[in-house]
């Protein structure tokens, strides 16, 4: 605990001395790097983490490399440590590490671990400094998962076809395969106390049309993981009379999702200091084992988000989320508890830019239902986030 | 009264720096002398990164609230918060770096008249007698 606070307390320092937007300029080698810490309180439901009683569990830190070895290639690589509740646990992983060559404008290819090419804003969910809010809009960025969400190991192809009048159009294609980490969001969602995971390969891509309209712009995504296996070993401690030490039980789940689909849709316009989005995903997959359906994920989510620059030090956000567990059953009749079947999510948002590199962020949730909450106590409640990054 | 004035000098003085006008300028030697609305604007955002005779594009920001603010705005279409915010986005992600900043016009001149392929803009009284650039006409 002690070291983590030092390496908090050391990398907020060293963004709070860089008193302007720069980099670390070494051999033409371009080092930045972020540092976040925050806070959440929520009122009835755990969320996150243990969020009911207050929770500064709750940290991100990355710092990257850059470098340009010709006019038409790059190569980087982003380490990246966060905490959030029992995920992460400031361990440090690769977040990204690719070299890019660019042809030209129509088309480039990167190669390693890249983010994911994905709905409006998948590849920036870590880039706190480039949004107004903490939390995106759960049902579609979730933060739990990002460590599986967020990148492909593998290859990407990307560029941009420009027309006269008619707007123009970007892509991006992915091949490869997801990093799921050991000690990650699958195991934890599974309960299991290890998790192996293989997939035949993961594919997809987004179009951007940015339409001759300006400031408004249309997304459409799809992913596609092909024969995905997840082994996981699930120990239960079977406490036995007091004469007897407790025995682990050990039981094996080995799943097995032979197709696992991502679309989503979307649309951003940004008129002057406004930027409005609006998004609508579904994860499709049933996982099986020996040929029997154990669970099906049929997720559904949208939103609708309002951002608004007031001046150089202060932003202020909206937006309405609503995700359902099973988007076929909207009155959750086949939940035990009934309201943990969604989560809707009104958030308000607010963000003060001490300087260029420095920024404090709040934001209150007013949530009805507990589809992606840890506890289903109550299913009306709020939520209170706090949140300070700084980026050098 | 003095008031009166004291705000009457300061509202013209406000007008001649709101009338400054912006223009774009390239290095002297650059193959292109105009460019679409449509490019600035992908330059800027780095979907376009060649000139005509493959040289690359680079682009240089003002450090000057109003002139960066028109630019961007006008060119990019933009506010410089959403610029700089694009750019994050870019530098966190590896997929580009940030614009180099300049402090002012004759230190934008400077760097562009050094740097074949690199586009900045200044206020347009600053371009004459100037040496080593020439004005970008954006159609």
């Amino acid at each position: 605990m002690i070291k983590r606070k030092f390496i908090t307390g050391a990398l907020l320092g060293t963004g709070l001395c860089c008193s302007s937007a720069m980099a670390v300029d070494m051999s033409d080698i371009e080092i930045h790097g972020f540092a976040s810490i925050g806070y959440f309180k929520s009122s009835d439901n755990d969320y996150l983490v243990e969020s009911k009683d207050g929770s500064m569990e709750y940290n991100e830190f990355g710092i990257n490399f850059r470098k340009e070895i010709d006019e038409k290639t790059s190569f980087g690589m982003q380490f990246f440590s966060r905490d959030l509740g029992d995920l992460g646990n400031n361990e440090f992983m690769i977040d990204w590490g690719y070299v890019d060559h660019k042809f030209n404008d129509l088309v480039g290819l990167r190669l390693g671990r890249v983010k994911l090419p994905s709905t409006l804003y998948n590849e920036y969910q870590d880039v706190d400094v480039a949004r107004t809010t903490i939390l995106m809009p759960q049902g579609v960025y979730s933060i739990s998962f990002r460590d599986v969400t967020l990148a492909v190991d593998g290859l990407t192809a990307y560029g941009t076809f420009a027309t006269p009048s008619a707007g123009d159009f970007e892509y991006n294609l992915y091949y490869g395969f997801l990093n799921i980490p050991e000690n990650g969001s699958v195991k934890q969602a599974l309960g299991a106390d290890e998790v192996d995971s293989h997939m035949k390969y993961t594919a997809g891509g987004n179009l951007i049309y940015n339409t001759p309209l300006e400031g408004l712009r249309f997304n459409l995504s799809y992913g596609y993981t092909k024969d995905w296996d997840l082994n996981a070993t699930i120990n239960t401690v079977q406490n036995l009379p007091p004469t007897f030490a407790p025995v682990i039980v050990s039981a094996q789940l080995d799943l097995n999702v032979e197709s696992f689909i991502t679309r989503s849709v979307g649309a951003e316009y940004t008129i002057g200091d406004w930027i409005f989005a609006a998004e609508y995903l579904t994860r499709t997959g049933t996982f099986r084992q020996a040929g029997a359906s154990v669970f099906d994920i049929r997720w559904g989510a949208w939103y609708v988000q309002a951002d608004y620059r007031l001046d150089d030090r202060w932003a202020f956000a909206a937006y309405y989320a609503d995700y359902l567990d099973d988007r076929d059953d909207t009155d959750g009749s086949g939940y035990t508890i009934d309201y943990s079947a969604w989560q809707k999510d009104l958030a308000f948002a607010a963000r003060y830019d001490i300087n260029d590199n420095w920024n404090v962020k709040a934001e209150v949730h007013i949530i009805n239902g507990t589809a992606l909450a840890d506890t289903n106590d109550e299913e009306d409640w709020e939520m209170f986030a706090l949140k300070t990054t700084v980026t050098f | 009264m003095r008031i009166l004035l004291i705000s009457a000098c300061f509202l013209i003085l406000c007008s001649q720096r709101l009338a400054a006008e912006v223009v774009a300028i390239v290095h002297a030697d650059s193959a292109d002398a105009s460019v679409s609305a449509s490019d600035i604007k992908n330059m800027y955002l780095g979907k376009k990164s060649s000139w005509t005779d493959g040289t690359k594009v680079t682009i240089y920001t003002h450090a000057d609230k109003t002139l960066n603010e028109t630019f961007l705005k006008n060119n990019v279409k933009k506010t410089p918060s959403q610029f700089k915010a694009f750019w994050k986005k870019q530098v966190f992600t590896g997929k580009g770096r940030m614009p180099d900043k300049h402090a002012d016009d004759a230190a934008m001149i400077k760097a562009i008249a050094a740097k074949k392929g690199a586009v900045g803009y200044v206020d347009k009284k600053s371009v004459e007698g100037a040496t080593g650039i020439k004005v970008l006409s954006i159609q």
